[in-house]
């Protein structure tokens, strides 16, 4: 009973869904059909919804465990994750994400915060491509000359200097660079069929797990 | 310490210090540097320029704080010439939690807020965040009124729309516009939209991911893009309106040279020191 309902009944409900949906991708099916797989799609907006929120016990109780136990140099950070979620969930579930209270918390605290990290990660590649771009191999040496290239083709200096540049960063960009992305799309695409198949004849269960 | 050991050492705050007024001062008083235009700029522009009224248009904002400083100025250029262009109905959309959060200053800053004001329901509509990813780009593909549960993002009912009287569907839409905020939409809406309802889809990506779209351009399943924030200040240009993207061009040059000056200078330093056989 217990195999049945951990494995057998997901893996068939898997398998089921993976079809309906596959058939419905690919092939010209009635109305009807159509109307059926809408509905899944649309049970999935659901499940997802759901998956946020299970998110949040998720985080309640990792947190959680940090604060009981006092884990050195982390508790009073999850102390202060949750205090700060609270407020999030509280003032968005109270006064919906519209209102002027949530707004100010989300433009005030989270996206400047945000927008700074995500700001930051250049500083630190500026100063990690100075450490790090040094011709100790031909290799590196290729990437610098892909480098200037790439950076020259990119910033109006480089057109100013020689116009040359732009086109030469165009050129690299459709021709070695699509080569080896396309390489790499197929290469994935190949390993996502093959999983897609493996999950349509039940073999796949990583999702279960 | 030699002078070579501390030319391949510089302690970041300097590099930092440095780096902070050459980005500073072009910003101040900018120089001017002439900003060439690529094909794939002056494509994206020519197309929403010869966007004929009565065009349903779809846009993807899927704006995030985390991106927003680099892709919002290119998404801002576009949606203030879509919102310029007379008779266009267009429907806003995203699939990205802090989408939402984005919309009504986007409007502001493109001036198309008093317009929403007034044309809201007829000439645009703006749909609340649907969770989900590819599936919520799929499930809106084949029925937006079941995916969004028929409102808006004001909570507004379909029925009281009349927009969304004439379209709930892919098939509904002439062209895409997709502003690709986290990295990997384009993707997201070029699988469930572009691709299998033949709609043509222009995209606004971060200029670190652009170059994994080319093979998508290539084939034509992508027909354009602007790329990052030199994107932005082109599509600026195209719109004889300079902004903030081409004011941040004499800035981003700067860094650029700094870089390779730094670069270059820490090859050279490294060369030698490895030529006399110095460890």
């Amino acid at each position: 009973m217990s195999q049945l309902v951990r494995r057998q009944i997901p893996i068939a409900i898997m398998v089921i869904l993976g079809i309906v949906l596959f058939v419905d991708f690919f092939f010209k099916v009635p109305e009807t059909y159509v109307a059926i797989t809408d509905e899944i799609k649309s049970f999935n907006i659901v499940v997802a919804g759901f998956a946020l929120g299970l998110g949040v016990f998720n985080i309640l109780e990792i947190h959680g465990k940090h604060i009981s136990k006092r884990t050195p140099e982390q508790w009073y950070y999850s102390v202060w994750l949750i205090i700060v979620m609270a407020a999030f969930i509280i003032t968005g579930l109270g006064f919906g994400i519209q209102a002027e209270s949530f707004k100010f918390l989300y433009q005030n605290f989270f996206m400047p915060l945000d927008m700074t990290i995500y700001s930051l990660i250049g500083w630190l590649v500026i100063y990690a491509i100075y450490i790090a771009f040094r011709a100790r191999t031909v290799e590196t040496l290729f990437m610098i000359v892909i480098f200037f290239f790439a950076l020259m083709g990119n910033a109006p200096v480089g057109a100013a200097i020689w116009t040359g540049f732009p086109d030469i960063r165009v050129w690299m960009e459709t021709v070695p660079n699509s080569a080896a992305t396309r390489g790499y799309y197929l290469a994935q695409s190949i390993g996502a069929i093959a999983m897609g198949l493996r999950t349509l004849v039940g073999k796949t269960r990583a999702g279960l797990e | 310490m030699s002078l070579g050991d501390k030319l391949l050492d510089i302690p970041e705050f300097y590099v930092y210090l440095v780096l902070l007024v050459l980005l500073v001062v072009p910003l101040i008083k900018p120089f001017g540097l002439p900003i060439a235009l690529t094909e794939t700029s002056r494509k994206y522009f020519n197309t929403v320029e010869s966007l004929e009224p009565g065009t349903y248009v779809w846009v993807t904002h899927d704006a995030m704080s985390m991106t927003e400083l680099e892709i919002g100025l290119s998404s801002h250029a576009v949606l203030k010439h879509l919102f310029q262009k007379e008779g266009i109905k267009i429907v806003i959309g995203c699939i990205v939690g802090e989408g939402p959060m984005f919309f009504e200053q986007t409007l502001k800053d493109v001036g198309a807020y008093e317009k929403y004001l007034e044309g809201y329901g007829t000439k645009y509509v703006y749909l609340p965040f649907v969770a989900g990813d590819e599936a919520a780009a799929a499930a809106l593909a084949t029925n937006i009124e079941k995916a969004t549960g028929g409102v808006d993002y004001y909570g507004t009912k379909f029925e009281d729309l009349p927009l969304m009287q004439e379209v709930n569907n892919a098939e509904d839409f002439e062209i895409i516009f997709c502003v690709d905020e986290p990295g990997w939409n384009s993707v997201i809406w070029m699988n469930q939209w572009a691709v299998p309802y033949n709609i043509p889809m222009y995209c606004n990506p971060l200029a670190g991911v652009s170059a994994s779209l080319w093979p998508y351009i290539e084939a034509g399943q992508i027909q354009s893009m602007l790329v990052g924030s030199k994107g932005a200040a082109e599509y600026e240009l195209l719109m004889k309106a300079p902004g903030r993207a081409v004011a941040g061009m004499d800035a981003q040059s700067l860094g650029h040279i700094f870089l390779l000056l730094l670069v270059l200078m820490a090859n050279i330093v490294y060369g030698s020191k490895k030529v006399s056989g110095e460890k």
